[in-house]
């Protein structure tokens, strides 16, 4: 693929990334809980992890985070997103890597790690053990989550495929 | 590796997780006895301990002003929530009433927690969750 078009197609996802975290700033989702979140956003990042490598999805994730971090959120809400974000991207990126799963493991894992990734940042910021009770609910809203997630992804994918995007399974 | 397998690993995985936090759920709902007082901590430094019996509510409900913010903490029937604050998500507000030790409640932007504990100070109760 040329240099221009994967530029164009990256912004597109980055565009996209973005849009979905202002979707999802809209959608009250949370049940009171903090760091539950639908993750939509993840799933360009999933995406791109599919479409080019690490290094491309990494790029988008923190970009988007930032981005959307200065225009919906505050200098917490990045900080937690960071954490959520990029123990998330490591662990879906490490998944792809050992390739025992599907899209749809790979994101489970990666809603779970990103809620687990933030729960403990926010251990740190509040300085008690105490939120670590949250852990049980960020399980499960981390699995249904990625679930959902992952089989968003999966519809699109075969059809990024047919537009010659290059799709590495 | 076949797609078959990966969606058997798939199935395997999802399973684990769902009944490790069901499991984890499970035993905080039952181990967790009911608590006797609870304590303000902003920072992790105790501002307040309040003993659960004593309801306070209406005026007497605990105003929590500090540098971060506002946040009004209710003890009614041994239980106690935060009934308002002005905290950008007021997530605190949303969450359930707590009574068992172990349990808190939490407001992240003002790095609030209110924990439920027993009667002795077991650090170590607080820390297993």
């Amino acid at each position: 693929m040329g240099k221009v078009r994967k530029t164009a197609n990256l912004g597109m996802l980055l565009a996209a990334a973005l849009l979905l975290s202002y979707v999802e700033s809209l959608i009250p989702f949370g049940f009171g809980i903090p760091g539950i979140k639908l993750g939509l956003a993840n799933l360009a990042v999933l995406l791109c992890l599919y479409c080019w490598s690490g290094k491309e999805a990494f790029a988008l994730n923190v970009m988007r985070i930032l981005l959307a971090g200065f225009l919906f959120g505050n200098l917490y809400s990045i900080l937690y997103s960071l954490a959520g974000g990029c123990a998330s991207f490591f662990v879906m990126w490490l998944a792809k890597r050992i390739n025992r799963l599907t899209i749809q493991g790979i994101s489970v894992l990666g809603g779970v790690a990103h809620n687990l990734g933030q729960i403990v940042v926010a251990a740190f910021v509040v300085e008690t053990a105490g939120v670590f009770y949250l852990i049980p609910y960020l399980l499960l809203s981390g699995i249904l989550t990625g679930m959902l997630i992952g089989f968003v992804t999966g519809l699109i994918l075969p059809h990024l495929k047919n537009r010659s995007m290059e799709v590495r399974e | 590796m076949d797609l078959k397998t990966k969606k058997r690993n798939d199935f395997l995985l999802t399973g684990f997780l769902l009944i490790a936090a069901i499991s984890f759920l499970i035993f905080q709902n039952y181990r967790g006895k009911m608590g006797s007082r609870v304590i303000v901590q902003q920072n992790g430094e105790t501002l307040y301990e309040l003993s659960l019996t004593e309801d306070r509510t209406g005026e007497n409900a605990l105003r929590l002003e500090t540098a971060a913010g506002y946040n009004l903490l209710v003890i009614e029937d041994g239980k106690a929530y935060i009934k308002e604050a002005d905290c950008p998500d007021k997530l605190c507000v949303k969450q359930r009433a707590i009574s068992r030790q172990g349990e808190s409640l939490i407001c992240l932007p003002h790095r609030l927690v209110v924990a439920v504990e027993g009667e002795e100070k077991s650090e170590i109760d607080a820390v297993t969750y």
